[in-house]
């Protein structure tokens, strides 16, 4: 697949120049400890064959790529790795702070 | 050496390959907000208590679907949550989902819930392995020919087909079609060139399958580069029970 492209578009930068360290957990629970659940693909030909025709319904939603991806394999060591050390970064709540901050001390405006 | 991976809903609806347009209704009331009855009115025909054998057929479906797929939820699937019910009524009523918006404020609540309260589970296992997988991630550990399989805990899910409406005891009897899939037929992406033959097979196939190779790709296959055995099998399918955790000594 192409590498390059796919990379700027969902984020992840495997090439560069810095020295990236790994990334300490963000919660107590172990690798091991976690159940990754699995989202299930579906068969709807076999579906539409026994009377329970949802492509109306999933059509409407535009949801054929969403059940496409379904069809493929998880890497569920992978899955656990990424989510012990996973981060959740709050736009909102990091632009209030900083606009308390300046607030509290006005020379602070403006410095990132 | 770590890669640092970045989510946000535009990253999901890429992977979805569909835009974050369309309705979501967040942070719900139970006791202030009318979605209750219009959900009833929408699924039971206007019954106040209605139950889930009241429902239709492709509306059971329909909410097995959402709840395996969309926005799954750790542990049993007796009663939904307003968010759920709201989810659904887009669904029966043809009115657009904002299913990428959705999707990645269930996935903020499920890592929320284990940072501070523990939670044992993660849900979309394979959305987060396709965004790895459109990264790049799963090329340069098949580039590194260090990691297998094994070691990357590689499943598969079950597939949703006929059987599944036996089970729910919609149907009396399943039948088996050509054209139904298989869970052998998901492939590693570790494994796109793997040739299909092995040393345990009789020199005459390999000296066939070679040769037929070479001629349509002009490339020969090393005796080296054929694996002693066959590949192992196919992708174990996962399973919903919840893994034993080892005691920690601290």
């Amino acid at each position: 697949m192409a590498s390059t492209s796919s990379n700027q578009e969902t984020s992840i930068q495997i090439v560069t120049s810095d020295t990236l360290p790994i990334k300490g957990k963000t919660m107590k629970l172990e690798d091991d400890q976690l159940t990754v659940q699995v989202e299930n693909p579906v068969d709807f030909i076999s579906l539409t064959h026994h009377d329970c025709n949802l492509t109306t319904y999933l059509k409407y939603q535009d949801l054929n790529g969403y059940l496409n991806i379904l069809n493929g394999p998880i890497y569920e060591n992978l899955v656990r790795y990424f989510e012990v050390r996973a981060e959740i970064y709050d736009q909102y709540a990091a632009r209030l702070e900083e606009h308390e901050k300046v607030l509290i001390d006005p020379s602070f405006g403006g410095k990132t | 050496m770590g890669i640092p991976v970045t989510i946000t809903e535009k990253v999901i609806a890429r992977a979805c390959r569909r835009e974050a347009k369309g309705s979501i209704e967040e942070n719900l009331n139970n006791l202030t907000c009318p979605w209750k009855a219009i959900f009833n009115k929408s699924q039971f025909n206007g019954k106040k208590k209605g139950k889930y054998c009241d429902m239709q057929k492709e509306h059971k479906m329909l909410q097995k679907l959402m709840q395996e797929c969309f926005l799954p939820k750790g542990g049993g699937v007796d009663q939904l949550s307003l968010e759920h019910k709201v989810f659904l009524h887009f669904f029966v009523t043809f009115e657009k989902v904002n299913l990428p918006r959705y999707i990645f404020h269930h996935m903020l609540w499920v890592l929320k819930e284990s940072q501070e309260k523990n939670k044992s589970f993660i849900l979309y296992g394979r959305l987060l392995s396709e965004i790895f997988h459109q990264g790049g991630i799963l090329a340069a550990i098949k580039l590194s020919k260090t990691i297998n399989d094994d070691q990357l805990g590689t499943v598969c899910g079950k597939y949703i087909n006929g059987s599944t409406l036996k089970k729910m005891l919609m149907i009396k009897k399943v039948t088996k079609l050509d054209t139904d899939l298989k869970e052998s037929m998901i492939l590693s992406n570790l494994m796109d060139d793997f040739p299909p033959i092995s040393k345990e097979d009789p020199p005459e196939v390999r000296a066939a399958y070679v040769y037929e190779h070479w001629k349509t790709t002009r490339e020969i296959i090393k005796y080296n580069a054929i694996p002693n055995t066959m590949y192992g099998a196919f992708i174990p399918i996962a399973s919903k029970k919840k893994r034993k955790s080892k005691k920690t000594t601290s």
